[in-house]
């Protein structure tokens, strides 16, 4: 699939199938995600986008399939060989660590000269808003700054990419939307390319270029917000993104009139075009 | 065929007027949510099928649609879609066989330096439990089946040892006083860390304290310290004419319950910590009774923790030597039958055999203990809430006078203390310091060596337990079971059938 484009997918997913004993929890999904996009991975719990999650950081090995980034084969190496930056739901900062030293952690391994670690720390604290922060401890701080700190962290080592496993399911409705922005905000900026897991699909469509919409393990559509919400591929996705009425009925007559939307070409009119149907 | 529209797109009031499509509803009910409303259809009196459509704050007000009213609306033929029929079905979409075609191995992965590290200690590891467990206890059992000749005489050893009725006692004897010590001992320990842990007892760090002080010296002293209060010349008989005949399964069972009281009360203290709150509310806003909280909620969430509070103490027992020794009088347990074959009566072979009949109640022990964990479930997840006491004076003030007692145990230390410092007990009190200068058992040599030993124990010991529980915890292997396993052997049977360093004995405890 990267063949014919110029610069090779950030990262490429071919055929991943994933068993938990005999609970099948990824079908041979396929995907290719740009460089700089953010995309969310949006399904109910259960549909297999943490699990999908796992596999691209390395947390979890897949039965079958290839990650590739940036045209490499990663599915043999380990997380730490990947070169991407991750973000929990729970925050797991060091609550041992103090602000800075947190931010740090992912730097001081990579060997860098003290004051070029401060300096990458400072500028990714001011990056965050939380400058004035820097010497106290993940426990003094709320819920919505512990998870921008956790999100410095994630960034201090410049990865390729980020990875986000619901990050803001954990905060309170008014944080969850200011920090909904701040982190599209940040992403822009710094045009890492980013993948979210989450089961909201108010924050998929506020902050995705990309909505991959999964259920049961497959992937059911991927598209911008607009189309996923206005052209939903399949009921499924129908009513998972937005609310949506159905309304069984049997085709009494077509005529060719050429289709419309999505699934659009037979159009009833009247109440007598269609026969109610018991549910 | 499926028909799908938004609620925010079907048509009502004005717009529908002129639309295709139009249908006559009934309004079922009105959802107030703040800029638009959401009013749920029903398509006619015997229809289920129900439409939801959304409709903004002022265009609601002048559509009139109160609950049990009539609505015209339309479906804008431009905003309908349309699915196949039988794709409204929640889908498992896929074959059966698409499982069968995923392979049940996972991809393999470049070994990491990590992974080079981890699999060098686990077989470091399984090393030294070949060489300081399996071996020697293969040994053990080998010269089980030995005459002292050394010629092979097969379970004839089991035969003497089951046939004579001297020796076949000690393990009846044994048994008893394991099972009542256990059950004494864990009764009180559990009491006491309900006191510790769930009440506002008054000074609670003071009873922890002083409850740990039987963990600073071996089963022996507790012993001694019954004699010199309850014995044939101790303070009491004395004082009260009162012999209670201390000497023998009694006594034993005293000075192991005080013993290992402390072993169990880590235990279970580390077990009624770790509670949800949330559980406790749930129980008093249903109005159950403290019994029936006490039942339903405390008693299931310590399980664990009190199944192995008993087998420590079981194995405690079991294995013990000092105590036996010193205050059982006639009274013969397995472990001091060992040391009757071995140093008594230089029968080896004897001693092996015992020493392996010891194993089977600790194996036992083991394999129940394996099965109640893997039963455990998660007690603490990371949503819980710690429990914090509140103060019911009456059970505060109650279990504290309940702890009296163990001041008596206090009293047992100080006994000690006093006799060592006068002069013969109980003729001559005069104070002295005489029995301190211990001149005559080759000085303070003893003392040095038992820091000695029991430094390197430490160091050595500390070091092999945590590598130990790493490669178990973190490096899961098919080995892990049998590696636990060989670990915990150490901690069933007494220290004197292990001629090795003293630290095989004590790992297991630390890993635990």
């Amino acid at each position: 699939m990267s063949g014919a484009a110029p610069r090779p997918a950030a990262v490429a997913l071919e055929g991943i199938a994933k068993k938990f004993g005999a609970f099948v929890a990824l079908r041979d999904v396929t995907l290719a995600i740009e460089p700089g996009e953010l995309v969310c991975f949006l399904g109910p719990s259960g549909c297999g986008k943490t699990t999908l999650l796992r596999i691209i950081a390395g947390l979890e090995r897949q039965n079958a399939g290839l990650v590739r980034m940036a045209g490499r084969d990663v599915s043999g190496l380990p997380p730490a060989q990947r070169n991407y930056g991750i973000v929990f739901q729970s925050y797991a900062l060091f609550p041992n660590l103090s602000v800075a030293r947190n931010v740090a952690y992912g730097l001081e391994r990579r060997r860098a000269a003290r004051a070029e670690i401060d300096g990458r720390v400072d500028d990714l604290l001011a990056l965050v808003g939380l400058g004035q922060h820097k010497h106290k401890y993940p426990a003094q701080l709320s819920g919505g700054e512990q998870q921008r700190v956790a999100l410095a962290r994630a960034l201090a080592p410049k990865p390729a990419l980020l990875l986000l496993d619901e990050p803001l399911s954990a905060l309170d409705a008014r944080v969850r939307q200011s920090l909904r922005l701040e982190i599209r905000r940040l992403q822009r900026r710094l045009g890492v390319t980013t993948i979210m897991v989450t089961h909201d699909q108010e924050e998929a469509l506020a902050m995705a270029d990309r909505i991959v919409v999964m259920n049961h393990g497959a992937v059911e559509q991927v598209g911008s917000p607009i189309s996923v919400y206005t052209e939903p591929a399949s009921p499924f996705v129908a009513r998972f993104v937005g609310q949506m009425n159905f309304i069984a009925g049997t085709a009494a007559r077509a005529r060719g009139l050429g289709a419309r939307g999505a699934g659009g070409g037979v159009l009833p009119r009247g109440r007598s075009a269609f026969r109610r149907a018991r549910r | 065929m499926t028909l799908a529209i938004r609620p925010e797109e079907i048509l009502v009031g004005s717009g529908a007027r002129e639309s295709p499509n139009r249908l006559v509803t009934r309004v079922r009910g009105v959802q107030f949510l703040g800029a638009f409303s959401r009013l749920s259809l029903t398509l006619g009196e015997e229809s289920e099928t129900v439409l939801e459509c959304d409709v903004a704050a002022n265009a609601l007000a002048e559509l009139d649609a109160a609950e049990g009213a009539e609505l015209a609306l339309a479906l804008d033929p431009g905003a309908l879609r349309l699915f196949p029929a039988t794709s409204l079905i929640d889908m498992a979409l896929v074959p059966g066989d698409l499982a069968g075609r995923i392979p049940d191995r996972t991809v393999r992965r470049r070994l990491g330096a990590e992974d080079v590290v981890r699999y060098a200690l686990v077989a470091a590891f399984a090393l030294v439990l070949f060489l300081f467990v399996l071996y020697p206890m293969g040994q053990l059992a080998w010269r089980s089946l030995l005459d002292n000749q050394g010629h092979f005489v097969g379970a004839a050893n089991y035969a003497r040892y089951f046939g004579t009725p001297a020796i076949a006692s000690s393990i009846t004897n044994s048994l008893h006083v394991s099972l009542v010590s256990m059950v004494a001992t864990v009764l009180l320990a559990f009491a006491y860390a309900y006191a510790l842990t769930r009440t506002l007892m008054p000074w609670q760090g003071l009873f922890r304290l002083v409850a740990m002080l039987p963990l600073f010296a071996p089963s022996l002293v507790q012993a001694l310290a019954f004699i010199h209060v309850f014995g044939n010349n101790g303070i009491l008989t004395r004082t009260t004419g009162l012999n209670i005949g201390i000497y023998g399964a009694k006594g034993i069972i005293f000075a192991e319950v005080f013993y290992c009281f402390p072993h169990a009360l880590l235990i279970l203290i580390a077990a009624l910590s770790a509670t949800d709150a949330r559980l406790y509310d749930a129980a008093r806003t249903l109005g159950a009774s403290p019994l029936k909280t006490f039942l339903t909620v405390t008693l299931p969430g310590v399980k664990f923790g009190l199944v192995s509070a008993c087998f420590v103490v079981f194995t405690l027992v079991m294995t013990d030597f000092g105590a036996p020794k010193a205050i059982g009088g006639k009274f013969s347990v397995m472990a001091t039958e060992i040391y009757n074959q071995v140093s008594g009566q230089q029968n080896f072979t004897m001693g092996a055999t015992v020493s392996v009949v010891l194993l089977i109640p600790a194996a036992l022990a083991f394999v129940v203990d394996r099965i109640v964990q893997r039963r455990q479930y998660a007690l603490v997840t990371s949503s819980s809430r710690p429990l914090e006491p509140r103060r019911r004076p009456l059970a505060d003030w109650g279990l504290r006078l309940l702890r009296a007692h163990r001041g008596r145990d206090r009293g047992l230390y100080l006994t000690i203390l006093v006799y060592s410092l006068v002069v013969r007990w109980p003729y001559n009190f005069t104070p002295t310091l005489k029995h301190y200068a211990f001149d005559t058992v080759g000085g303070y040599a003893p003392i040095w060596n038992s820091v000695y030993v029991a430094a390197w124990t430490a160091i050595v010991g500390t070091a092999l337990t945590f590598v130990g529980a790493y490669v178990v915890e973190k490096c899961r292997t098919a080995a892990s079971g049998p590696s636990i396993c060989c670990r915990s052997c150490p901690c069933r049977s007494p220290a004197w059938c292990w001629a090795w360093p003293t630290s095989s004995r004590s790992m297991p405890r630390a890993a635990c």
